[in-house]
């Protein structure tokens, strides 16, 4: 400690004094709220990398995985919130501040504002590094910022009302029960297939081919933030009525969620368009969502579209738009989910991918068991056109069966040698008679091999 | 509880800063405080008494920080009782606590600002207010230091620094001097005796050298009662008076002022007896 004497003689700093940072930012900075958001960062982003494959190129599928993330990061957020509210207790503070004259509600503003908004900028930050690992590998369509606003909303209130919590329940414990109670409310909310009320989730997952209807996100944040402000107001505001005026309007939102039920949701209309290549035939289309595959999917192709020239009675097309294909068309192989066929923009399999296709233009996967004579013609041409990668392991292990399995591969291998020793002309007439079977199960008008 | 008996020092002509009237506190069964009447003016204040004595209790309470059971709470000429004027009693109010919390991650600039705000300074006089209250307790060369690095002296030493840092007219300290050094609390007594120019300052201690060099004004409670009210000399006077143990007169007082004390009820008993 300085003596008077000396604190009268101690030269003044030139200058003013440094500026006396407001407690706001010194929360922000100095306090729990940036490990709350670095918490929330790094536990989306490990989330998040662990399934890469499932999401990183297609712009819906980031979004709707960053949403999934929100069963996660609102419990997080909770317990952030939690923690934060226990503070005064576990830093004996509340004695001093027990003596100040700062109306309680400022006082829980400035504590728990930093940690709601570290908390969201932990979510974005984690939702803008998804979107620019998605960038490189984006297959088409565009980024989707839909539901971001709802979700980073409804982290900042899980953060404000955890605080709450941690306030009123005096012990260490809440913090870690509340975030497991939060993540089994969410879960077991989340895998709920019917009633309207799973709707109030704002952890509900979201399918990758719809987008909310406009007012959705409002209506999810003004619930989740009217919530979080009434349980505030309730707890510090003077005048404790005034936590009716945001509970009526989370009211409000809520039973408008409910009432619109699946209506909040609505078909992607980018996923209902398709692009073609018109070079080929059949000519193959893709999604426009993952117009950027087509030039990968024509190559994996080539082998089939070059064999077909000339062939009558095969498609006119590979479509890729929902629902059952149209006459004349065949149902190109599924591109989506990623993290099959598709791993960030590429094919992972072309070969596996041309043998699908052949399946499709065949069309007897609802056959279920064929006649043996069908069953070797289609061999036949899917050796011919695109073998499957699996081919020669299954031949080999009839090679190595009994005399039954033996017979059976025997008929394929010389199904396929007389298709391939056909000349042009005479392949083209065979295979214009057998796609004309595409989709029939009754091997009668299956051409014989 | 009536003041004790003697009568040495008058009580102060300007502006009584503190009044308790007929102060009760109870804790669940145990009554810490029982008719206390007090009056504290400008000047330093020494709050003395042994553990359990209700001298907390009586910090506590003129904190408001604790409700009293019953009895008048008047500080700076505003009921502390009365909820629409706590507020402006607060402002002009500084504490610390025995047990002082703080932020460990702040800075002690950025914790005696909180403070700052917490008490609704202006915020244009803040930045002056927290160098000035810093540097008063020597601080001034690690005020952007965080909290958790300094040395529990030092932390006590926020703790006086977040107190001041509104230049309070009313200043309750409890157990100030825990923690600090000697040279430490000799410079503590130095500005106690500054603050005490113009303000109330109450200083509950178990350390009767800190009263008899910084306080102008003694008070000992014992059992939730004022055992003794006057200077810091008339209590010494006290113990010279008598054959009470102690390392020097005021201790020896301060021995002689609880014994009378105890010894009261007995005595009063014994008449009580007597006359029946």
């Amino acid at each position: 400690m300085t003596l008077v004497s000396e604190r009268r003689t101690t030269p003044r700093r030139t200058g003013r004094p440094r500026r006396a940072p407001h407690p706001l930012r010194a929360e922000a900075v100095h306090g729990f709220a940036p490990w709350a958001g670095a918490a929330v960062f790094l536990t989306l982003g490990v989330l998040l990398a662990g399934s890469a494959e499932q999401w990183q190129g297609g712009w819906t599928e980031t979004r709707s995985r960053l949403h999934e993330g929100m069963l996660i990061v609102l419990p997080l957020a909770s317990a952030a919130g939690c923690w934060q509210g226990g503070r005064e207790r576990r830093r004996r503070t509340e004695e001093l501040w027990g003596t100040v004259s700062r109306a309680p509600l400022a006082r829980f503003v400035v504590a728990a504002l930093p940690v709601a908004l570290w908390t969201a900028a932990g979510y974005g930050a984690a939702a803008a590094g998804a979107l620019l690992a998605t960038w490189p590998y984006a297959t088409g369509d565009r980024p989707y910022f839909d539901l971001l606003p709802a979700d980073l909303a409804s982290a900042a209130a899980a953060a404000v009302a955890g605080q709450v919590v941690g306030r009123v329940v005096a012990s260490r414990l809440a913090t870690p029960l509340l975030a497991l109670a939060g993540y089994v409310v969410l879960g077991i909310s989340s895998t709920v297939r019917e009633g309207a009320g799973r709707l109030l989730n704002p952890a509900f997952p979201v399918r990758t081919d719809t987008v909310p209807v406009a007012w959705q996100p409002a209506a999810v944040t003004l619930w989740t933030a009217g919530l979080a402000a009434a349980v505030v107001l309730a707890h510090t505001a003077r005048r404790r009525y005034t936590a009716l005026l945001p509970l009526a309007a989370a009211t409000a939102a809520g039973a408008l969620l409910v009432q619109a039920g699946d209506g909040v949701w609505r078909t992607n209309p980018a996923g209902s368009r398709q692009v073609c290549g018109t070079s080929t035939s059949p000519q193959i289309c893709v999604n426009a969502r993952y117009e950027k595959l087509l030039p990968q999917v024509t190559a994996a192709l080539s082998g089939i579209t070059g064999r077909l020239e000339g062939v009558r009675n095969v498609p006119v097309r590979f479509e890729d738009r929902p629902g059952r294909p149209g006459r004349d068309e065949a149902e190109l192989p599924m591109l989506v989910p990623l993290g099959w066929s598709v791993v960030r923009g590429r094919l992972t399999d072309p070969g596996q991918y041309a043998w699908e296709a052949v399946q499709a233009l065949q069309d007897r996967m609802d056959c279920g068991a064929v006649d043996a004579r069908v069953h070797t013609a289609d061999d036949a041409v899917t050796h011919y056109l695109a073998p499957s990668p699996m081919e020669k392991t299954f031949d080999e292990h009839d090679a190595a069966g009994d005399e039954a399995q033996r017979a059976e591969l025997r008929r394929r291998l010389a199904a396929r040698a007389r298709l391939t020793a056909m000349d042009e002309d005479e392949r083209r007439a065979w295979l214009s008679a057998y796609f004309a079977t595409a989709g029939d199960c009754d091997a009668r008008g299956v051409p014989a091999l | 509880m009536t003041t004790a008996s003697h009568p040495s020092r008058s009580l102060p002509a300007e502006p009584v800063g503190i009044r308790v009237t007929g102060l009760r506190v109870r804790h669940r069964r145990t009554v810490a405080l029982d008719s206390v009447d007090l009056d504290f003016g400008p000047g330093v204040h020494g709050l003395l008494g042994p553990n359990g004595a209700g001298k907390t209790s009586l910090i506590r309470v003129l904190a408001t920080v604790a409700e009293p059971s019953g009895g008048r709470v008047e500080i700076l000429g505003h009921d502390a009782g009365d909820q629409r004027r706590r507020g402006e009693v607060r402002r002009r109010m500084g504490y610390l606590p025995q047990e002082f919390g703080y932020y460990p991650g702040f800075t002690v600039r950025e914790f005696v600002a909180y403070v700052a705000w917490l008490k609704e300074m202006p915020a244009a006089v803040t930045p002056n207010a927290v160098e000035r209250a810093v540097a008063r307790v020597g601080l001034a060369d690690r005020i952007d230091a965080k909290v958790r690095t300094l040395s529990g002296g030092m932390v006590r030493r926020v703790g006086i620094a977040q107190a001041i840092v509104n230049d309070p007219r009313v200043l309750l300290f409890d157990e100030p001097t825990a923690g600090l050094d000697p040279e430490q609390r000799v410079e503590f007594r130095e500005l106690l005796r500054e603050l005490g120019a113009s303000s109330t300052v109450i200083v509950s201690t178990h350390l009767v050298e800190d009263v008899a060099a910084a306080c102008t004004e003694v008070t000992l409670v014992e059992g939730g009662r004022v055992a003794y009210r006057g200077t810091p000399d008339s209590l010494a006077a006290l113990g010279d008076a008598t054959d009470c143990v102690g390392d020097n007169p005021i201790e020896r007082g301060y021995t002689a002022a609880l014994r009378a004390h105890r010894a009261r009820p007995r005595q009063a008993a014994a008449l009580g007896e007597a006359a029946r």
